[in-house]
């Protein structure tokens, strides 16, 4: 578990600097994504269902995403779009059109909506955070 | 400075916004904050592939378009920009001192991404630690490094001969595929590890999130433009990859 919470951190950190982040937010942004991790397998192992943990880690990312944006001066979006990496249904969308290629239509059928169910939660647990801080600045 | 010149600023700034990883929604915030107080009115309008742009000043309307056709992750842009609009946004027309702005936006366009080799190595950490979030084992984890580093260094290459995405993609998939098949051949990890975990920095993960986050937003034309462009990747690199493991499949190999 803290072996996969690690990975994750490198995971975000290498894709913030591929995404040419700024210097000084690479680790931020590479802990942010270590924390939305961590809350992805803690909601896995309370109830297995990819989507709902996908929910509560993007929550997870959207607060940190908010709270270093405010520390750190910078838009929220440095920090969202590395830390969302290890969440993001990009190997799902892979393997929905290599189903497709080799002939398997009901797995394909499957993992396409896994990939947008998993893109929907995602996109959902960050809005509600923006909606909700935008409230509070008023 | 007359109104034109303002209005082709402000809408610089946002295609840079947009050029460079920024959410329509962001283009869109920054091209009306800095415009906002310094003329009647201002309204834009952004999709994904194109800025439009009007002000309105004395009853005369201006309007610019703008096609935007590169996108690019470049994060340190979209910041700096974000940070020039909201200093841009608090002058007042007339104490404006115009040509500093337009020169500091000129040098953020030119600003260049990190080292090269760093990037490389970086794409390598950020592919086997993205593999072993998605299930690989310990095994694969150095194969999985080699064959994204050589990725990388394969598609900045395409990159800059400025081939399509839709093509490099297809390669890219079809290179990923082929290393991975010969180092699970010499048993050097798995395949289906080694694919996934190289291909991550290809695949259109955040494209998906963004464009679902757009039709939440209510930008429906970005959210549809977004999406295609998801989708077109996703094929084009599961038609690399597909193409590969079948003519290995046809010539007997093991999957």
């Amino acid at each position: 578990m803290i072996l996969q919470i690690l990975y994750g951190f490198f995971a975000t950190a290498g894709f913030a600097f591929l995404f040419n982040v700024p210097f000084d937010a690479i680790v931020v942004s590479g802990l942010s994504g270590a924390i939305g991790w961590a809350g992805y397998l803690l909601s896995m192992k309370i109830y297995p269902s990819i989507v709902a943990a996908s929910f509560i880690a993007s929550l997870f990312i959207g607060i940190m995403g908010e709270v270093f944006a405010q520390k750190k001066k910078y838009p929220t979006t440095i920090f969202v779009i590395p830390g969302i990496i290890p969440l993001v249904p990009g190997a799902y969308s892979y393997k929905t059109v290599l189903a497709i290629i080799q002939g398997n239509n009901k797995q394909a059928f499957d993992l396409g909506l896994q990939t947008i169910g998993i893109a929907l939660a995602i996109a959902a647990g960050l809005m509600f955070v923006v909606s909700f801080s935008r409230i509070r600045k008023r | 400075m007359n109104h034109e010149d303002l209005l082709k600023f402000a809408v610089t700034a946002g295609q840079t916004v947009l050029e460079n990883g920024g959410e329509t929604y962001r283009s869109e915030d920054t091209i009306t904050r800095m415009l906002e107080n310094k003329v009647e009115r201002i309204e834009t309008f952004v999709t994904p592939t194109g800025i439009f742009a009007s002000i309105e000043n004395d009853g005369k309307i201006q309007t610019t378009i703008t096609r935007v056709k590169q996108r690019d992750s470049d994060l340190n842009k979209v910041a700096l920009v974000n940070d020039l609009s909201r200093r841009f946004s608090g002058e007042k027309l007339d104490t404006l001192n115009f040509d500093k702005y337009v020169e500091e936006l000129r040098e953020i366009r030119s600003k260049g991404k990190y080292n090269y080799v760093l990037r490389i190595f970086f794409a390598g950490v950020a592919a086997a630690s993205s593999g072993m979030l998605l299930g690989s084992t310990l095994k694969d984890f150095l194969p999985t490094f080699v064959t994204a580093t050589f990725l990388q260094i394969f598609v900045t290459y395409f990159e800059n001969l400025r081939l399509s995405t839709f093509i490099i993609n297809i390669i890219g998939g079809a290179f990923a595929a082929l290393l991975g098949i010969i180092f699970s051949h010499f048993s050097v990890g798995t395949l289906n590890g080694i694919i996934i975990g190289s291909i991550v920095t290809l695949l259109p993960g955040v494209a998906i999130t963004n464009a679902v986050r757009d039709a939440i937003w209510g930008d429906l034309v970005s959210a549809v433009s977004r999406g295609v462009e998801a989708g077109m990747s996703a094929i084009s690199i599961a038609a690399g990859v597909g193409f590969i493991l079948n003519i290995w499949y046809v010539i007997g190999g093991k999957l």
